[in-house]
């Protein structure tokens, strides 16, 4: 293994962990915004009006944060069948073109979630009238993330590592 | 050009390229050659999400999650041995019911087979079980999962084909209980050539006792569609409550439940939920050109055309489907097939909720067929037996599972008699 991946293993994993925990946070505030939403209309007999507009943006935060934090794990969904056909050296001929695929989609997801943000600049939720940017940096966030994670997975595949993208019920 | 979107598509999805990169990368390559600003790729993936019903997917994941942290599962695992424990095969008719009491407060076989499959699993070795066939159990049990209400797959089917939630989880009541009987049948017929314990006969006052203390686990079913048929809740607020009654059992009344379970049950969800999100905001990009090449409604003309009765495609679906259910997973076949065909089985006079069960039905069989079969590799995972013995002695239920595709596919009242009852019929 060499020198410098060490380090770089080690930030992977803690960002990693960092997303993992973020997770947690929107999974649990997913939960107590809809129940509020509930208990103001029943219990207050007092309709608010922005919990829908938060739970939604709360799904797209954690759908790219996840999804990121998914495929550090290795959990891409994908068709493996017809590469676990390939004998070994095609296939991993074909994981490097897999992920140079990710790297290549997923940079300009961010970088066209990037100019979403910039379009749609001072305009407000219709709700909760904050910037409708907050639907556009998850977008950035998660294709960063994404790069990171699968770039880090390359390197230490090619420093002879074992390929963890795969699905993780395939790893045993 | 409709057949070259199309067979990229294919293309990049058997070299193994995941599937939201596959759809975003065809998505993206329309757009280009159509000469659109690509900014349509961020405004379609953000955009794509934001939407209440799909809020429905993360909360009865988390409901799962939790109530298989909770503890509970040893409760409804009890109660199952209550009932049917003095069978033949007693532990293997448990696993069978205790997974359909399960499915009612869980929305993911996968969810089901790692979570009560793990103490199933553990049971019936220890009573001299083949690991193999423990395994193949929990697995195929945990199929009814998807099928019974509430479901994961039903609410990402509704979203997309728009059709009532309320109405297609109803749909999954008959054909999941048809699932179990046709289990129990199998097991029995098997037990036979296997000399295994079996539990003594529970007296009445057992098994009332045991149906007691799984009373909050029995009961979630039956105030989750009450609760929505009233309109009290929508779906997404009944999944959100469900997982607050989950935190509640597992937080305060079983006090088993560790730290670490709880936020392990929480991290899981957002997992998940990234994956088939995922898929949902890049195929989202991919409806972009569906929607300029109007493939939907190319298919649909070509359908017409033929003068297709509604049965010779719902076979030609069925076939399509299991085949694709052997090499890609439920979310991934369900975002890909639903919005391109659906225009077309409802314009030869198919109902929607029909198709939908049926396709949820057929994509469940998926999940134990190899080599894609999610649920063998995790019931693999758990009792150490390898998936080639575990998919073997599936073999016997996925026949089994086929005649009951074949009996919801033509006779569409198995599906459709509850919610026409409790909803009244759909409107035309």
């Amino acid at each position: 293994m060499p020198k410098w991946l060490s380090p770089l293993l080690k930030f992977d994993g803690r960002v990693g962990q960092l997303e993992e925990w973020l997770c947690i946070l929107l999974v649990a505030a997913m939960a107590i915004v809809i129940n509020l939403q509930i208990a103001a209309r029943y219990v207050f007999d007092k309709p608010f009006i922005w919990p829908e507009e938060v739970s939604r943006l709360i799904l797209i935060w954690m759908a790219f944060i996840g999804a990121a934090a998914l495929i550090r794990r290795g959990g891409d969904i994908a068709v493996d069948t017809f590469v676990d056909m390939l004998p070994p050296s095609r296939r991993r001929a074909m994981l490097t073109i897999r992920d140079l695929v990710m790297v290549a989609v997923y940079s300009l997801v961010a970088w066209q979630g990037w100019s979403l943000a910039g379009n749609v600049a001072g305009m407000p939720l219709v709700a909760t009238e904050w910037p409708t940017a907050l639907l556009a940096w998850p977008v950035v966030l998660g294709g960063v993330l994404i790069v990171l994670h699968v770039m880090v997975r390359r390197a230490s595949v090619w420093s002879g590592l074992p390929d963890l993208g795969r699905t993780p019920q395939e790893k045993t | 050009m409709s057949a070259f979107y199309v067979l990229g598509l294919l293309v990049l999805l058997f070299a193994g390229v995941p599937v939201a990169v596959s759809l975003i990368l065809v998505g993206v390559t329309g757009v280009w050659l159509a000469g659109v600003p690509l900014a349509i790729l961020g405004q379609r993936m953000a955009f794509g999400l934001d939407n209440f019903t799909l809020i429905a997917v993360p909360m009865f994941l988390l409901m799962g999650n939790l109530m298989n942290a909770s503890g509970v599962t040893q409760r409804i695992f009890d109660f199952a041995v209550a009932m049917v424990g003095h069978w033949r095969a007693g532990l293997a008719q448990v696993n069978v019911l205790g997974s359909l009491v399960f499915s009612g407060m869980s929305g993911s076989a996968l969810a089901d087979a790692a979570g009560l499959g793990t103490v199933e699993i553990r049971a019936m070795t220890k009573k001299g079980y083949t690991p193999a066939f423990a395994a193949a159990m929990t697995a195929v049990s945990a199929t009814v999962g998807p099928v019974i209400p509430p479901s994961t797959v039903a609410v990402l089917f509704a979203f997309i084909a728009d059709v009532s939630v309320g109405r297609l989880f109803l749909a999954g009541v008959v054909p999941g209980l048809m699932m179990v009987v046709v289990q129990m049948a199998i097991v029995h017929w098997r037990g036979k050539s296997m000399v295994l314990p079996v539990f003594p006969r529970a007296t009445g006052a057992q098994r009332l006792r045991a149906t007691w203390v799984a009373l909050p686990a029995l009961v979630v079913p039956f105030f989750m569609m009450g609760g929505m048929r009233s309109g009290i809740f929508t779906a997404t607020e009944v999944a959100a409550v469900g997982a607050l009654y989950a935190l509640i059992l597992a937080g305060f009344y079983h006090r088993s439940t560790s730290r670490a379970e709880l936020t392990g049950a929480f991290r899981d969800t957002a997992l998940s939920t990234g994956g088939i999100m995922l898929i949902v905001a890049s195929a989202n990009v991919f409806a972009w050109i569906l929607a300029r090449e109007r493939i939907p409604q190319e298919i649909t003309q070509a359908v017409v055309a033929m003068n297709l009765s509604p049965w010779v495609l719902l076979v030609f679906l069925n076939i399509l489907l299991l085949l694709l259910g052997m090499i890609l997973d439920t979310a991934g076949i369900l975002i890909l097939v639903t919005p391109v065909v659906v225009p077309a089985v409802v314009a030869v006079g198919i109902d929607p909720v029909h198709f939908g069960m049926v396709m949820i039905v057929n994509m469940m069989i998926g999940l134990v067929t190899p080599p894609v079969g999610m649920a063998l590799f995790v019931v693999s995972n758990i009792s150490g037996a390898p998936i080639a013995a575990v998919a073997r002695e599936c073999i016997p239920f996925i026949i089994g599972f086929l005649v009951v595709l074949l009996l919801i596919t033509f006779i569409p009242q198995l599906v459709l008699w509850l919610p026409d009852l409790v909803y009244g019929k759909a409107l035309k």
